[in-house]
C-alpha cells in the first residue's frame, strides 16, 4: 500500500489538559502505555523507519507497523497492521 | 448529495446520571461549557435553551426525546445573526453505562448538503466533549477553544 496516498476513514480529536510533551510520553514509553492502555505496551524504534510493535500485555505483538514520522512532541506517524490479519494490509 | 453527520465517542469516568446532569443544567454546564448555561432538563416538546458568558441567549430549540439518563435528543439552530441561516440540525446524546462509567455516543445530523455550521460543530464537539470529560473526572473543566476575538464576536451577536 501507498502510505503516502492513504486517507483516513477515522479521525479523533480530543482536548487534554496537559502539554504536548506529556502526551507525546504517554504516546511513547512503554511503562506509561500499560498505564493507560489496559495494559497493553506500545513499543516503539525513536526514529522516522523505525519499527512500532503493540504488544498484549503478555508480551505478544498484537499490532505491529513502521514509524513514518516522528517529531517530537509534535506528529508521530505508524503504519498498523494486526498481526493474524496480513491479507488485509 | 452530500447531507453529513458528526459522529463523537467518549468513554468517562462518571456515572450515566452525572453526565445527563451535567448535560442538561446550566448550573454545571457553565462549569465546563466554556461559560454557555445550557438547560435541557425538559420532557419532550420543552424547549432547551442556552445562554451565552455574556448572558445572551444562543440557543431555544425543541427537545425531541428525553430518556433519562440514557437518550436525549434535540433542535440545533444557533440564534446568533452571524450564522448562515440553515434550517435546524438535531443532536443525540447516547449514554450507555459501562462498568460504572459511561460510554457517551454524541451524534449530530440534518444538516443541510455542504453546511457551514456542521464544519463549525465539527470543531467545537471534541472541545466541549473533552472538558465534558475532565470535568466529570477532575472538577475542572478545560480552556476554550477558540480565540478571544470569537468570544468577543459571540458576545456581541
Amino acid at each position: 500500500m501507498d502510505v503516502s496516498k492513504f486517507k483516513p476513514k477515522t479521525v479523533y480529536v480530543i482536548y487534554i489538559a496537559t502539554t504536548p510533551e506529556k502526551v507525546w510520553q504517554a504516546l511513547t514509553d512503554p511503562a506509561f502505555s500499560k498505564k493507560y492502555f489496559f495494559g497493553f505496551v506500545i513499543d516503539v524504534e525513536p526514529k522516522t523507519g523505525g519499527a512500532f510493535f503493540l504488544r498484549y500485555p503478555d508480551g505478544r505483538v498484537h499490532v505491529s507497523g513502521q514509524v513514518i514520522e516522528w517529531s517530537p512532541p509534535r506528529r508521530f506517524s505508524c503504519t498498523w497492521l494486526v498481526e493474524g490479519m496480513k491479507e488485509f494490509g | 448529495m452530500n447531507k453529513p453527520s458528526f459522529v463523537y465517542v467518549t468513554y468517562i469516568a462518571a456515572l450515566p446520571e452525572r453526565v445527563w446532569e451535567a448535560l442538561t443544567k446550566p448550573d454545571l454546564s457553565e462549569k465546563y461549557w466554556f461559560g454557555y448555561r445550557v438547560q435541557a432538563d425538559g420532557k419532550p416538546g420543552e424547549r432547551m435553551t442556552a445562554f451565552n458568558p455574556a448572558g445572551r441567549k444562543a440557543h431555544d430549540d425543541p427537545i425531541i426525546e428525553s430518556d433519562p439518563p440514557r437518550r436525549l435528543v434535540y433542535g440545533w439552530k444557533p440564534l446568533y445573526k452571524d450564522l448562515p441561516d440553515e434550517r435546524p440540525s438535531r443532536v443525540t446524546f447516547l449514554l450507555e453505562p459501562f462498568k460504572g462509567q459511561t460510554r457517551l455516543t454524541v451524534t449530530h445530523d440534518e444538516f443541510d448538503e455542504d453546511s457551514r455550521i456542521f464544519k463549525m460543530i465539527s470543531k467545537g464537539w471534541p472541545a466541549v466533549l473533552s472538558s465534558l470529560k475532565s470535568f466529570l473526572e477532575t472538577g475542572k473543566g478545560l480552556e476554550p477553544s477558540w480565540d478571544d476575538e470569537q468570544r468577543k464576536r459571540a458576545a456581541e451577536a
